[in-house]
């Protein structure tokens, strides 16, 4: 399997029952019970903020260019180190270890300026070399196409001290987003074998790392702004229900995307603020549009007609999420809000099956596993509303091992998710153009490649808008997405924590500005 | 030739506790009743079993007796759909064990040299632990649903069964009549049938019932472990799983088939013990 994809996804493979992953309909901020958005005190310095995060001891890594598939790693790692940007509410990249970043008339060389003052925990400074080997490092994973793409090795360049030069094989008016994920940085020449050990140059020190858990002390000379808390400590968990119960208990102040079932339980206790985090995870079904029964343009648009949302996001969910519109990308702000909503209407399906030729007698499977909570419960409930418009369909759950070696990029129709990115231009570049990688349901459109092509590379503003409504007008009349809603992310915290991330997807990770009340 | 005395007139009237009619009756009919249910259960079913009625976990009330599972289906239909399969598997097995045991067993106590094999077999293979057993047998057979359970709870219950009967047939091969059959150059396969396993009915039938919950255990530990039933069927154990996550929410939705499952285990043992011959005591005492 694609460890790109792993790493990238919300969750691992095996957090299965974990990520109780649900979402509320307008959320963003913590629900009246919260503080977190108590903005009329001033922050405190010092404290230890404990938290809870999802993992399996059995995954556990340490390179930062690895595949991360416990939440645990993926918090420690991003707090010790500084990716080059990191995500932001408007626009959706910050500055963080690259302060600015300029591109070339044509999109295809970027120049990323690194902040001043940047400095390794052991107090070396950070230099274009140190982010040159870190690129290229990442580069060389076996995922690193994926994670970097478009960019060569040979293109990734330092020019002085303090800029670091990517030259991409084509326009790319995206690359800053890409740098969010994964490109974390340590310093130049680092081995394999000291890679765990590596200074970091995030707001937070290693203290100590045992088996997924770890204490992480405040980086004083981080280049990024006042760091509130003295320490964190990060505790691993299989399962959600252990973590929310291990905050009831008072023995963490924060669980880390505990789920709605979580908030849910722990509604009646007062001192519980609950977190929503919009736009945090989509929840797919790919239906294959190369060959097989799906594909047929109208097959794949009776079934998106056939679907509840509503009673999706309801059930599966509890309504900690939002309706979506077949369209991947919700919290980019180019999400076209003007493209009509499709809503159920099952004559019109039943219509579009009988025009397309489809076969009613036969049954079809729909594949899922169990990776994150809700996701089989999707492909159940699903199953019971197409029976309505007259489609057979049994649910079948595989391994997680086995669902992402045989069915996943390959399957008829199979359930997905991708818990990372908020932007359109991210999913059309890593699941939908003809050439893409991940290319989950096999789908090639000319029109939505050209459209894609010009949207990257074009740094018109009001051209490239137009350009994304195209893809997105294209995606939502024939991609081979069935994207019924959005889950919410949802973190529980004791009463006494302040200043939360909000953001949906990778956002969570970015715990240098809590703070906690004496 | 009629087998019979040898092993009737060895226990003494005095030491026999009968029931009456009436007490064996009031001790058949919970399980009686709750199998009833069971098998029945998919027809009286308030609400579809696979379509939500209420919120994911809700709490009971409304139009939902036992409140809501996961998805917001209604508990209550799921509990009442949810046994049948169940049951009829444990039937199954229990009446697959027991009769290849019947037959191992007294083939085991007529052949010593055949009886000495068995029962060493059977000591080690008693030694395998049913849940490696299972998912052994699971993870070589995927697909392989209840039948795969199925297989796995037979393989894995017959050593016991088997030693059982072998014990309990040793003293009716080792009588006289018996010996007079062999003498009189019977076929082995006539003195299992006619002359020892009659013998054997209370242990054979107490055997029975004590299978019969064991296989209630095993299929739905199965469950549990979804190695069995799928969802989105509906089944007692994979109730108890897919929900645990809820339980705080809304606790029907965990309790009731748990309740389920032990109650019938409780209730079938309780008249398999009433319905036991009460003139057979003795064979199972022996053991």
């Amino acid at each position: 399997m694609d460890l790109t994809r792993r790493q990238l996804l919300w969750a691992g493979a095996a957090l299965t029952a974990a990520t109780v992953l649900t979402a509320c309909g307008s959320g963003g901020d913590a629900e009246p019970n919260g503080s977190a958005d108590d903005t009329s005190a001033k922050p405190r310095k010092g404290g230890t903020l404990r938290v809870g995060a999802l993992g399996r001891a059995s995954a556990v890594t340490r390179d930062p260019h690895g595949t991360q598939s416990n939440e645990s790693d993926y918090l420690i790692l991003s707090l010790v180190h500084d990716a080059l940007t990191v995500p932001g509410a408007k626009p959706n990249t910050a500055p963080r270890l690259a302060a600015s970043w300029e591109p070339s008339a044509d999109l295809k060389t970027w120049k990323f300026k690194l902040a001043k003052g940047a400095k390794f925990h052991d107090g070396s400074p950070v230099t274009a070399k140190d982010v040159v080997f870190s690129l290229k490092r990442l580069r060389a994973t076996p995922a690193g196409a994926s994670r970097l793409p478009g960019i060569q090795a040979k293109n990734i360049t330092a020019q002085g001290t303090d800029t670091v030069v990517l030259v991409s094989d084509y326009a790319n008016a995206e690359l800053p987003l890409l740098t969010r994920l994964t490109t974390f940085v340590v310093p130049d020449g680092t081995s394999d074998e000291d890679i765990a050990k590596a200074p970091g140059t995030g707001p937070f020190k290693l203290d100590w790392f045992r088996g997924g858990n770890a204490r992480l002390v405040r980086n004083d000379s981080w280049h990024g702004g006042t760091v509130y808390l003295d320490a964190i400590e990060v505790k691993i968990f299989e399962s959600p229900q252990a973590m929310a119960n291990a905050l009831l208990a008072g023995q963490i102040d924060l669980a880390s995307n505990a789920g709605a079932i979580a908030a849910r339980t722990a509604k009646t206790r007062k001192d519980i603020q609950t977190v929503r985090r919009p736009n945090d995870m989509a929840m797919p079904i790919v239906m294959r549009t190369a060959d097989g029964p799906f594909a047929d343009t109208k097959v794949r648009e009776a079934l998106r007609l056939a679907v509840d949302r509503e009673a999706m996001v309801k059930q599966v969910l509890s309504g900690y999420g939002t309706v979506a519109n077949d369209i991947l990308g919700t919290g980019d702000p180019a999400y076209a809000k003007s493209i009509t909503q499709r809503t159920r209407d099952l004559a019109k399906a039943r219509q579009l099956l009988k025009e397309a030729g489809f076969d009613t007698s036969r049954t079809y499977e729909l594949m899922t596993t169990e990776d994150i909570s809700g996701l089989a419960e999707s492909a159940t409930l699903f199953a019971t509303q197409v029976r309505e418009a007259g489609v057979k369909v049994k649910v079948v759950k595989q391994e997680s091992a086995v669902f992402w070696d045989k069915t996943w990029l390959k399957g008829d129709l199979y359930t997905s998710y991708w818990g990372t990115n908020d932007s359109v231009v991210f999913f059309a570049s890593k699941t939908m153009v003809s050439d893409s990688g991940q290319n989950e349901a096999g789908w090639q459109d000319t029109a939505f490649d050209t459209a894609y092509e010009k949207a990257i590379g074009t740094s018109d503003d009001a051209r490239r808008t137009q350009l994304l409504r195209e893809m997105q007008q294209i995606e939502y009349d024939s991609s081979g997405y069935l994207l019924w809603g959005m889950a919410d992310g949802v973190d529980l915290a004791a009463a006494k924590v302040r200043g939360l991330p909000t953001l949906p997807g990778y956002g969570r990770v970015q715990l240098e500005t809590a703070w906690l009340t004496s | 030739m009629k087998p019979l005395t040898g092993r009737r007139g060895g226990s003494s009237p005095k030491t026999q506790r009968r029931w009456s009619p009436t007490a064996v009756l009031l001790r058949v009919l919970p399980a009686a009743a709750l199998v009833a249910l069971a098998l029945a259960g998919p027809w009286i079913t308030p609400h579809a079993v696979d379509e939500p009625v209420t919120a994911p976990f809700a709490e009971a009330g409304g139009g939902a007796l036992l409140g809501g599972d996961q998805l917001g289906r209604d508990v209550l239909s799921r509990v009442l759909a949810g046994g049948r399969e169940l049951v009829l598997s444990a039937l199954l097995i229990a009446a697959v064990v027991t009769a290849a045991a019947a037959v191992i067993g007294a083939i085991g106590a007529l052949r010593p040299t055949v009886g000495r094999v068995v029962e060493r077999a059977a000591d080690v293979l008693i030694l395998l632990p049913a849940v490696l057993g299972i998912m052994l047998v699971a993870l070589s057979w995927p697909g392989g649903g209840r039948l795969a359970v199925a297989a796995a709870a037979i393989v894995l219950g017959l050593p016991y069964a088997v030693r059982l009967v072998t014990h309990a047939a040793a003293p009716v091969a080792a009588s006289g009549y018996v010996e007079a059959a062999t003498a009189g150059g019977e076929r082995l396969w006539f003195l299992v049938v006619r002359d020892v396993l009659p013998n054997l009915r209370a242990t054979l039938l107490a055997l029975l019932g004590l299978r019969f919950v064991e296989a209630v255990y095993v299929v739905s530990m199965a469950g549990f472990l979804q190695v069995g039933p799928q969802p989105p069927a509906a089944d007692w154990a994979l109730m108890i799983r897919e929900n645990s996550p809820g339980i705080l929410l809304n606790p029907w939705a965990v309790l009731a088939p748990s309740i389920a499952v032990g109650l019938l285990a409780l209730s079938v043992n309780l008249a398999a013990a009433a319905l036991v011959p009460q003139t057979g005591r003795k064979a199972v005492t022996l053991l």
